[in-house]
């Protein structure tokens, strides 16, 4: 009983899991070109 | 948009199937994609195809919940028109759009809905089959230009390295004028390669001992 709760606990976890963020523009555009997806970028400023 | 937006479900379940970045546009990295995508108000979204093609750059975010609907709407509404006009043909492209690139969010599924309306309008079938085929074709389009460059790449690479092997072989049996002309060629030839670059420190040395 106890593993299945922790398992979904785990689950619920892995569910909300970020979003992975690339870091590099040509890493991005090949991956979307590879996998056939959309690239989405969100321009932001710090100062 | 760091904690109203993102987190959201419906929000980070299309984000999910892209490929997403954030970019410090005052950062060093992030400076030049800025000035590419002409940047001036933050935050600025841009949304790309898998080809590269700019589909969407605005500055702004829209509020939470209408965050997704606001990429897709302006298809979606042509859709609609087309779809009120029965237009059925007409509404095929926009309708593979919205179902393609917005699966499972609002719109995607009323574009599905959409869809079956329409299954038994002339031609409707086939100029979905269409739109899909032409998204097939431009992707493997760049994928083979993505190749092609990158073989490309591959071969000058090689030459470049092979020149400098030549180079260096002349200049240790004492040939340096040739050596030397071997050298300015791939400085010329081959700029922005690390070969260039050692090219340019062995000529360089060279001036040098001439001074002397």
């Amino acid at each position: 009983m106890v593993r299945i709760l922790a398992m979904g606990v785990l689950l619920a976890a892995a569910a909300r899991a970020d979003i992975r963020w690339e870091q590099d523009f040509e890493r991005a555009k090949a991956r979307a070109l590879a996998e056939d997806k959309l690239i989405f970028i969100d321009f932001y400023a710090d100062w | 948009m760091e904690t109203d937006t993102f987190p959201r479900r419906g929000v980070q379940e299309w984000l999910d199937g892209l490929v997403c970045m954030k970019v410090n546009a005052g950062g060093e990295n992030g400076h030049p994609l800025a000035t590419k995508f002409k940047v001036d108000g933050f935050p600025t979204l841009v949304l790309l195809d898998p080809m590269g093609k700019v589909l969407h750059n605005m500055a702004g975010a829209p509020p939470g919940e209408h965050f997704v609907a606001s990429f897709a709407v302006e298809r979606y509404n042509k859709a609609v028109e087309s779809y009120n006009l029965r237009d059925a043909k007409g509404a095929a492209p926009d309708l593979f759009f919205v179902r393609k690139w917005f699966p499972g969010t609002d719109l995607g599924k009323r574009a599905e809905e959409i869809c079956g309306l329409l299954e038994k309008e002339e031609g409707f079938r086939e100029a979905y089959a269409a739109a899909g085929k032409a998204h097939a074709d431009a992707l493997a389009e760049a994928r083979k230009a993505k190749e092609e460059a990158e073989r490309k790449e591959e071969e000058r690479r090689a030459k470049v390295k092979a020149l400098r092997t030549e180079a260096d072989e002349l200049y240790k049996k004492y040939l340096r004028t040739k050596a030397f002309d071997l050298y300015r060629r791939i400085l010329a030839e081959y700029p922005d390669t690390p070969e260039a670059e050692w090219a340019e420190s062995v000529l360089k040395k060279h001036k040098q001992k001439l001074r002397k």
